[in-house]
């Protein structure tokens, strides 16, 4: 396999294995979690570790050698509560959105992890010509987020409005309450700590769906629910570029 | 030269790869032992993608079923409008009739008493029939998810009972085709008030009727009475001062004679039109009625079906 692709291959081979793990032992077990959870902590090492260099690159040419803030002005709280921030955040949409994917969905969730490493290897090699090795980690993340984002979100869009097939007792719920609690059938009936976690998801999901289905909307509702939900192609890009950052700063690649 | 390994890199690629493998190895051992561990099935489980399918097929099964039997839950409701046509007929041509309908008319009672005479109980018949559809469809709709289950069964799983998951999907579905849309609601949302109308609009014509014809019957009474009168108290003359109670007597018997005659003559030339005309009617209503309840079943089972979003997509 050639060099530049082992990343990319190797971060899809880590988020296909989890979402696997997630979607295949979910149904019977809680312990499923720790595939996500697993991959969550990647992506917020791999956040620390270039929101960190990045904030110390940026504060060594700010300060002065000898000033006395240098030890207070570390960035490592503002680091650490971004990262934290995003990683829970990617942990609990990855976990809704993979958990109610359609097969299409799933495939295009797989395509946009590889391009979006992909993307974030070459952009990476090619910045690094131009700026230093902090900065250029940090613009590759933003610019492959953007990019990947942006060709993904029309893609996901499509997919939500054409193909994917929601149910009818949902649209068909007489108040938003009833149409809430429907978007919960879904869940194990063994309850556990995650399904207490997904529950406020699914059931704000299952609200604005029913919202977006009413007379009302006269169609406007159903196009944007799609849009919104297409836009979870920018969380998942930026996670991907993380992790695509981590595997190869792991995984042995050249680069530094 | 590769630069040396910290203890920390080395840690962050240990992990790496240990969770690259962990995860590689449940998955790994998880398809192996689905494969390998296939015990003899003891209870019928559907994947749940063709339960979905046999779901959401057998609502629009179900609908066609319940829409084709929907005849069935009329009859009893209009048996009893249609059988009261006759005996409401009798009763508008008789003198009583006609002197009842007249006060009636006059105090803007016709629309309450043609309903009472006609259409007594319809209301409660209609929501019973509506209840009944709304059990039938759900009826309807488990025979056939069951039906459909089996049919999606492998041979050897064919006599098994259903597994938990299955029965679970099966009993929520069912349920859930009780409390959507339920027909009943439709029904009592708008459904009734159709023939209501239509009744008022014919007990106010019929009112106008009785009114022009006790108005035309006056004028031809007026002579008879005169004469009836004249001859009865030219009958009693021997009886003195009585003459004036038969001559009343013989202008009441000329009074009801006329209308008798007249109200005869009416009903030989007009009683078929007028039971054709309330015939009219009631099967203008039902088969509005019939056309409420199916769109209320197409509105249920709609409701009940998985969508896409472009489905929802105002028409062009």
């Amino acid at each position: 396999m050639p060099a530049r692709l082992a990343t990319p291959v190797l971060t899809l081979c880590l988020a296909g294995a989890a979402t696997a793990v997630w979607r295949l032992l979910y149904p019977l077990t809680d312990w499923a979690g720790v595939a996500l959870g697993l991959l969550a902590l990647l992506v917020f090492m791999s956040n620390w570790q270039v929101g960190i260099t990045l904030h110390r690159a940026r504060l060594q040419a700010a300060l002065q050698p000898d000033s006395p803030l240098r030890h207070w002005l570390t960035g490592r709280v503002r680091t650490f509560l971004s990262a934290f921030a995003f990683a829970c955040a990617f942990l609990v949409l990855a976990a809704a959105q993979v958990l109610e994917a359609d097969p299409l969905e799933l495939t295009l969730y797989g395509v946009l992890t590889g391009l979006t490493a992909l993307t974030t290897c070459g952009s990476r090699h090619i910045l690094l010509r131009h700026l230093r090795p902090p900065f250029a980690a940090a613009a590759a993340v933003t610019l492959s987020t953007l990019i990947c984002g942006l060709i993904f979100t029309p893609l996901l869009f499509v997919a939500a409005w054409t193909y994917k097939s929601f149910p009818g007792e949902i649209r068909g719920a007489a108040t938003l309450a009833e149409a809430a609690l429907a978007g919960l059938r879904d869940l194990p009936p063994r309850g556990g700590w995650i399904a207490e976690a997904l529950a406020p998801i699914r059931a704000f999901e299952a609200a604005k769906l029913w919202l977006a289905t009413r007379a009302a909307w006269a169609g406007w509702g159903p196009l944007l629910f799609a849009a919104e939900s297409a836009v979870f192609s920018f969380v998942l890009a930026r996670a991907a570029a993380l992790m695509s950052l981590i595997v190869a700063s792991t995984a042995g690649s050249k680069d530094p | 030269m590769t630069p040396p390994k910290t203890d920390r890199t080395r840690t962050t690629t240990r992990f790496f790869w240990g969770t690259l493998v962990a995860l590689f190895a449940v998955v790994s051992i998880a398809a192996v032992a689905a494969f390998l561990h296939k015990p003899a099935p003891t209870h019928l489980d559907i994947p749940p993608t063709r339960l979905e399918t046999a779901l959401t097929e057998s609502v629009e099964k179900a609908r066609a079923e319940v829409v084709s039997d929907l005849d069935t839950y009329l009859d009893p409701v209009y048996a009893p409008a249609y059988a009261a046509i006759p005996r409401y007929a009798d009763f508008h041509y008789s003198i009583l009739g006609e002197y009842v309908e007249l006060g009636e008319a006059a105090l803007g009672q016709s629309s309450e008493a043609l309903e009472q005479r006609l259409l007594a109980g319809f209301d409660a018949r209609l929501t019973n029939a509506a209840a009944g559809i709304d059990a039938t469809f759900v009826q309807a709709y488990r025979d056939t998810v069951e039906t459909r289950i089996r049919q999606e069964a492998a041979p050897e799983t064919f006599d098994l009972p259903l597994g938990e998951m299955t029965a679970s999907a099966i009993s929520d579905a069912v349920q859930r085709a009780k409390v959507t849309a339920p027909v009943a609601a439709m029904v009592a949302l708008g459904g009734k008030s159709a023939l209501k109308a239509t009744a008022k609009l014919f007990a106010k014509k019929l009112a106008t009727k009785v009114a022009s014809k006790a108005a035309a019957k006056g004028i031809a009474k007026g002579g008879g009475i005169a004469a009836g009168a004249g001859g009865g108290a030219l009958l009693c003359s021997w009886l003195g001062p009585g003459a004036a109670i038969c001559g009343a007597a013989g202008a009441l018997v000329v009074w009801l004679a006329t209308d008798a005659a007249i109200i005869g003559l009416d009903e030989y030339f007009n009683r078929d039109e007028f039971e054709a005309e309330l015939r009219l009617m009631l099967d203008k209503d039902r088969a509005a009625k019939r056309l409420v309840l199916e769109n209320a079943l197409t509105r249920k089972a709609s409701a009940m079906e998985d969508f896409r979003l472009n489905q929802l997509a105002p028409a062009k």
